[in-house]
């Protein structure tokens, strides 16, 4: 969903909760003032925010990892930090914005070991 | 334990058909059902004959010849079907073949509602001629007669043994003890010695149509009515083309014979009754309280009138009582005998008819409980509400009874001459061509006088009660016509095409639902990963944080070698976060099929599943409309289900028949953990 696409559901008259979650997300995007990620080309260094909506922990020492899967109403992006077992306060419905590069790796839209921030966490995923 | 005794010793009942039969053995038992009418046939004909007065009892031995000749018409054409059709399917197969699905189906419809009237009308009859012994019975017989149907119904559910001999006591009885009374009823007739019946001192009034004289076209009405009504002796005679196969060899040549006694002996009692009957000045009447007169009163609702076999049983043995209660129990258990033929016709033409797809395909497999303990019970608690409508009176039951057996009589006489006709079109041989068109003039004549008899049946008989059972035939048939055409219409759905393509999915991606560390989820995680998926993913949904970071924790501490994939759940549901991953994973690799392992609890009782798998449950549910999702479901028997499992493993009866023990399981089974890491 493009900026210039939102205002059309609008237009329709009824809105589905996942277009108003998207809708809600990138409004927060860009009154951080990031980029959104469906606008972010592969290659460059960029800033995006959004919500975690999945992470992902892989315990062997060879192949430690952790991944968090990056979605701003836009587009996902997976942030994938090597070497690491978890990243403290990066959780499922937390809030982060990261920055690095981007990359496409296998068919998906990648940063690895980006900078990070976390946002206020989201009150849906539980108590804190 | 006890109740695998039971069952370890009960026989299915069909294992008779397995045995080959002697014609002095087949006789009895195919003819239970037919020779058993004759214990109403007559009644019937004298109750509607005396609404006419006496002046038409006159006519009885002439209404009773005319069901004679229908009788041996019906008897000839069958000897046809039997050497044309010697595989047992009797008049469905004739049909069906001949005539096409549609005959078949009414055919069906026809024989179904037919097994309910047989029952309901044999075991009223039964308790009816019981009452004239046991008095204690009069006002109660439709409590009685339904006891009876249960205590038929629990036997059969349990399995009966049907052994020879237990059909051919009673009907050679049935038999020898109307053959007695027949003819020591004439040795005093001869003699000058017979007494009249108990109802010979009455005199018989008209109904009150009738009481300017017994003329005129009600008079004729009141003939056909009565005519028809006696051909409730046909009900059964084609019981011996649906058990062919279990006759000795040659197998047609011995039915057709045994047809040919069957008909000889029923023909025989039925004229015998009726002309006995008249001779012993028999009274019995449709109203009794009103049209019996004693000294030109009549009788009152007081008097209870015995059936036309109690009494002249009675009389004729009136210094032999033993005489008396011999034919009187025999009639009853020939009619019991007549009822349970129907329990087991029931669940067999309901196999065959879900083998042909009329019926859910379920009833066809013939050692499952299924075919036989529902289709026992339905039959049961139709008879039951028969019954109960109909207050067990014979009478009224028997204007359902007829037309069901008149229907299946004339169709499969059609297909008969169809039959030969096709037959005729390829046959040279000159000797074969005369013996087909012989049989085919046989089965015509059938077929008139079938027809006709089914016209007359159906004016005399369909304001009466006919049509319920003509209604019951039509919504049977729109039934299982319904349920052909949706299986005909699902398996054209599935057929492969000519030229089908298998694609083969290139890669397998297994997510395994976790929702805590435990054995339940070890273990689905074990068996995910010996089936060596392209890629392997444990997933869990994150309903609450400090859980999720607790199963985080303790994945890193046991070093799962599995990669763990933490969802949002923004609104605390499991099933909607689960489904749009598996929908992305299937987005981002459209050829790949995606394998869903959900780990199970087996619990023992009922009220156990309801705490528990609903979540899988609904998540199967959902993913059953995803393409290319495959979900596999990881049972973990908890220690509760040792209990189902011993239950299961006893309740078929099924396993009898293959000879198989209940399964023993053991606690030992449960105990054995796998542990796969």
């Amino acid at each position: 969903m493009t900026a210039g696409g939102i205002g059309r559901p609008f237009a329709r008259g009824v809105v589905t909760s996942q277009e108003w979650e998207a809708q809600d997300l990138a409004q927060r995007s860009r009154s951080r003032g990031v980029q959104l990620i469906a606008n972010c080309p592969p290659g460059t260094r960029e800033a995006v925010s959004g919500l975690v909506r999945s992470i992902k922990v892989f315990p062997l020492d060879d192949v430690l990892s952790f991944e968090a899967d990056l979605y701003d109403g836009t587009g996902r992006v997976s942030l994938v930090w090597l070497g690491r077992y978890r990243i403290a306060g990066i959780r499922a419905g937390s809030e982060v914005e990261a920055r690095g590069r981007l990359i496409r790796y296998r068919n998906r839209l990648v940063i690895f070991n980006p900078a990070y921030e976390l946002i206020s966490r989201q009150p849906s995923s539980g108590a804190p | 334990m006890f109740k695998q005794l039971m069952v370890g010793r009960a026989m299915a009942s069909d294992r008779l058909g397995e045995t080959l039969l002697p014609k002095r053995i087949a006789l009895p038992i195919f003819a239970s059902d037919a020779l058993s009418s004759v214990a109403y046939a007559p009644d019937e004909i004298f109750l509607t004959l005396s609404i006419g007065g006496l002046a038409a009892y006159a006519m009885s031995w002439q209404v009773g010849l005319a069901v004679v000749v229908v009788m041996l018409t019906v008897v000839a054409s069958y000897r046809q079907n039997v050497h044309a059709y010697p595989s047992g399917g009797g008049d469905y197969e004739v049909a069906s073949v001949n005539l096409g699905r549609r005959a078949g189906i009414m055919v069906a419809s026809a024989l179904l509602v037919d097994y309910v009237l047989t029952v309901a009308v044999s075991v009223s009859s039964g308790v009816q001629n019981a009452a004239a012994a046991i008095p204690a019975f009069r006002g109660h017989e439709a409590v009685v007669a339904v006891c009876l149907v249960m205590l038929l119904m629990a036997a059969n559910l349990r399995g009966v043994r049907e052994s020879g001999a237990a059909f051919a006591i009673p009907t050679y009885g049935f038999i020898i003890g109307i053959a007695a009374m027949t003819g020591y009823g004439w040795l005093r007739y001869l003699l000058n010695d017979l007494p009249q019946v108990e109802s010979g001192r009455f005199t018989l009034a008209p109904q009150a149509q009738f009481s300017g004289g017994f003329m005129g076209l009600a008079a004729v009405f009141l003939l056909m009515r009565a005519f028809s009504s006696g051909c409730a002796a046909l009900t059964g005679v084609e019981a011996i083309s649906n058990g062919v196969p279990a006759f000795r060899k040659p197998k047609s040549k011995n039915a057709a014979t045994t047809l040919l006694l069957l008909g000889v002996i029923a023909v025989s009692m039925l004229m015998a009754i009726i002309a006995l009957g008249r001779r012993m000045n028999l009274n019995y009447a449709d109203d009794p309280s009103q049209q019996l007169l004693l000294n030109g009163h009549p009788v009152g609702p007081g008097y209870t009138q015995n059936t036309v076999i109690a009494q002249l049983s009675r009389a004729v043995f009136d210094n032999f009582p033993l005489g008396f209660y011999w034919v009187t129990a025999m009639t009853g258990i020939i009619l019991v005998l007549a009822a349970n033929t129907a329990f087991n016709g029931f669940p067999v033409l309901g196999s065959v008819l879900a083998r042909d797809g009329f019926l859910p395909r379920q009833l066809h497999t013939r050692g499952d409980r299924l075919a036989y303990s529902n289709g026992i019970i339905i039959l049961a608690v139709m008879a039951v509400v028969l019954i109960v409508a109909f207050n067990a009176e014979v009478t009224r039951l028997i204007q359902l009874y007829i037309v069901g057996v008149f229907v299946s009589f004339t169709t499969s006489q059609t297909g008969m001459v169809r039959h030969w006709t096709r037959l005729l079109r390829a046959e040279q041989d000159p000797e074969a061509r005369r013996r087909m068109k012989r049989s085919r003039v046989i089965n015509s004549f059938g077929l008139v006088m079938t027809g006709l008899v089914l016209i007359v049946v159906l004016v005399t008989k369909f304001t009466r009660g006919a049509w319920i059972a003509i209604a019951a035939m039509a919504v049977i048939y729109v039934v299982m016509r319904g349920i052909w055409r949706h299986y005909d219409h699902v398996a054209r759905e599935l057929a492969l095409e000519t030229d089908e393509a298998i694609t083969l999915p290139s890669r397998v991606h297994a997510i395994v639902l976790v929702s805590k560390l435990h054995k339940p989820a070890v273990r689905a995680l074990a068996y995910a990963r010996a089936a060596r998926p392209s890629t392997l993913e444990a997933v869990s949904v994150q309903v609450d944080a400090t859980d999720a970071e607790t199963l985080l924790t303790e994945w890193g501490l046991r070093r799962i070698p599995v990669p763990l994939r933490i969802l949002d759940s923004p609104f605390r549901e499991i099933t909607r976060p689960v489904v749009e991953y598996v929908k992305s994973v299937r987005r981002e690799s459209p050829r790949d099929i995606v394998d869903v392992y959900i780990p199970e609890y087996v619990v023992g009782h009922w009220w156990e599943a309801l705490l528990h798998n609903q979540s899988a449950l609904r998540l199967k549910t959902r993913l059953r409309f995803t393409p290319g999702v495959v979900v596999v479901s990881v049972p973990y028997q908890l220690r509760s289900s040792a209990v189902a499992a011993r239950r299961s493993a006893a309740a078929a009866p099924g396993a009898v028949r293959r000879d198989q023990p209940p399964a023993a399981v053991s606690d030992q089974m449960i105990e054995d953990e796998y542990d796969p890491l």
